[in-house]
């Protein structure tokens, strides 16, 4: 077994806020994404000089972040690869502006990575924390997004 | 001696989550990149005007906790011990997929660093953090950082 490519990870977005229908952020470069787990401090004078943590204690927070090429501000799909295909649809970087913007909700949200009989989704209902997008010298319109979990995230096989 | 390599520092984890797994219940980590380890021990400050110009600490005070971190290519959701499947269930998501042992969930897990000598370092920790990254043209890896909870047991290698 050698591993699987970093270009099967990627991260999806409905097109409106509530919708589960997923799909992929066009033009993305690398993504990742961390479950992060606090202890609650249980250490006391029997513990002989070792600290202690509350078993079943703490609390989960995901996080998600991705970055990529800046290709269009329509929120909802845009064409993907292959133009006629809808299935190779991306969903456009209005849809990041937008769920940035708003005040109003969280977004679902969901990365999907692993091929074949290893392929999984972890997906739950994100707060936008920042999104970023930079425009460098002689460079490239870029943009980075983070977000963090509301709420329960939950890993399955795709 | 020219010492140790670096490639049999090594992070193994318990079969299951109970708090105490016999000595043969713990599994190596597949695919490991980087292990490491830290011991950290706070210090209790007894300076007073009486100790000169010297720090002056507590003989026998402070704090002992034992940190790892460790890093590996992914290779797959597999849910049997040491299969990194079974790492993101330490990690603290509830998953039944396959042919999943049904352990009981908790939120510490027992692992275990052995080095070159055989020696072992064998505790419970809470998963600070797990990270899998996907990078552009790069290979799909995962990151793991642990903290103990309880005392830490520096054992020799047991006798076969």
């Amino acid at each position: 077994m050698a591993g699987f490519s970093g270009n099967k990870m990627l991260l999806q977005l409905p097109a409106t806020h509530d919708a589960t229908t997923y799909v992929t952020v066009a033009a993305l470069r690398n993504t990742s994404w961390n479950i992060n787990k606090t202890s609650i401090d249980a250490t006391t004078k029997d513990g002989n000089g070792w600290s202690e943590f509350v078993e079943g204690g703490g609390l989960k927070t995901v996080n998600f972040t991705a970055d990529g090429v800046w290709t269009s501000n329509t929120v909802g799909l845009v064409d993907g690869p292959d133009a006629d295909t809808t299935a190779n649809d991306r969903m456009g970087h209005g849809t990041l502006q937008s769920a940035a913007f708003t005040s109003a909700n969280h977004y679902n949200a969901r990365i999907i990575m692993g091929d074949g009989g290893d392929a999984s989704s972890l997906t739950g209902r994100f707060h936008v924390d920042s999104l970023t997008r930079t425009g460098e010298l002689n460079g490239l319109d870029t943009f980075s997004v983070t977000m963090t979990s509301s709420g329960t995230v939950t890993w399955a096989a795709t | 001696m020219a010492g140790f390599k670096g490639n049999n520092l090594l992070l193994y984890m318990a079969t299951s989550g109970t708090a105490t797994p016999a000595a043969e219940d713990y599994v190596k980590v597949a695919a490991l990149r980087g292990t490491s380890y830290t011991i950290n021990k706070s210090t209790i400050d007894a300076n007073n005007k009486d100790s000169g110009a010297w720090n002056v600490l507590v003989e026998g005070g402070g704090l002992k906790t034992f940190s790892i971190t460790a890093d590996g290519v992914w290779l797959g959701n597999n849910q049997a011990s040491g299969h990194h499947g079974r790492l993101m269930r330490a990690a603290g998501f509830n998953v039944n997929q396959g042919a999943l042992v049904n352990d009981t969930v908790t939120t510490h897990w027992n692992f275990q660093i052995v080095d070159e000598a055989g020696f072992t370092l064998t505790g419970r920790f809470n998963v600070d953090s797990f990270s899998r990254t996907g990078e552009l043209n790069g290979l799909d890896t995962w990151t793991i950082t642990l903290t103990s909870s309880g005392t830490v047991t520096w054992a020799e290698p047991v006798a076969p």
